[in-house]
């Protein structure tokens, strides 16, 4: 390899290496790209293998993990963010994170999963009413269900942040919906305003 | 100063170069599924590249600089 070639390619890759590290000190230590109650390298491994929201498509492109009902789990879903984060609160780690569309209010109160789920729900609205798949029950009447129509009677679109917004659920993939069902009765759902 | 760097082959040496870092960008990025490292989006990535080659340009015509103040 020619001489110049060899220290521009040293150069160059000494100095990424040096932006890297300065690059991954200030994400670490800027405080509002995390969430408490988990550690951070979770939370980013967890947001790197976040794909586009699709609603036909798993959020992340790795497997959903195996959930026993020994798992203490926490549900929190960042509203700017359009995120939720599935938390295991004995060791503190993010074990999956889920792009949704949320159209809840933040509480001041945690919500709980209830007992109900099921393969398909309606909410009227006036004389139209959408449809919705593979729905999980949250206390105070909400729900975390996959799109299936909307208002108009039509498909919803594959993005998820172009669905209109049907209220009182939280909306997500039909693969993340069915994984979501798997959740134990009584987790909590905490719903925070993110950004 | 310049068209002595123009005239060379600094510039092929770095595109050259800068080829070799996108590799190495590119398996930075596939190395974060695995290590809680921070991705680097498409836009972050061109900075980076983009950060580097100025800097490797203006040592290039610092080196330049230095070896006409030296020349006997």
């Amino acid at each position: 390899m020619n001489k110049e070639l060899k220290h521009l390619l040293q150069l160059s890759i000494g100095l990424f290496l040096i932006l890297i590290l300065f690059f991954n000190i200030y994400y670490y230590f800027r405080a509002d790209n995390f969430i408490t109650g988990s550690s951070k390298a979770s939370q980013v491994i967890t947001s790197n293998r976040l794909r586009a929201p699709n609603i036909n498509r798993p959020s992340e492109k790795w497997s959903y993990p195996k959930l026993t009902t020994k798992d203490p789990l926490e549900l929190v879903a960042l509203k700017q963010q359009n995120k939720i984060i599935v938390v295991n609160t004995a060791t503190h780690k993010a074990i999956y994170t889920i792009n949704a569309q949320i159209n809840i209010e933040p509480q001041a109160k945690p919500l709980h999963v209830l007992k109900a789920r099921g393969q398909e729900i309606y909410h009227i609205v006036g004389a139209k009413h959408t449809t919705a798949k593979n729905w999980l029950g949250i206390s105070k009447g909400h729900y975390i269900e996959a799109p299936v129509t909307g208002l108009d009677g039509q498909r919803v679109p594959h993005r998820l942040t172009k669905i209109n917004a049907t209220k009182n659920t939280i909306l997500v993939s039909k693969p993340d919906a069915k994984w979501l069902q798997s959740i134990p009765q009584s987790t909590q759902l905490v719903i925070k305003e993110g950004k | 100063m310049l068209t002595q760097l123009f005239h060379g082959k600094f510039f092929k040496h770095l595109l050259g170069s800068s080829l070799i870092l996108v590799i190495v960008m590119v398996a930075y990025d596939l190395l974060t599924f695995f290590i809680p490292l921070v991705k680097l989006s498409f836009t972050c990535g061109l900075i980076f590249l983009a950060v580097i080659d100025i800097i490797l340009i203006v040592l290039k015509l610092l080196t330049i600089r230095t070896n006409q103040q030296f020349r006997p």
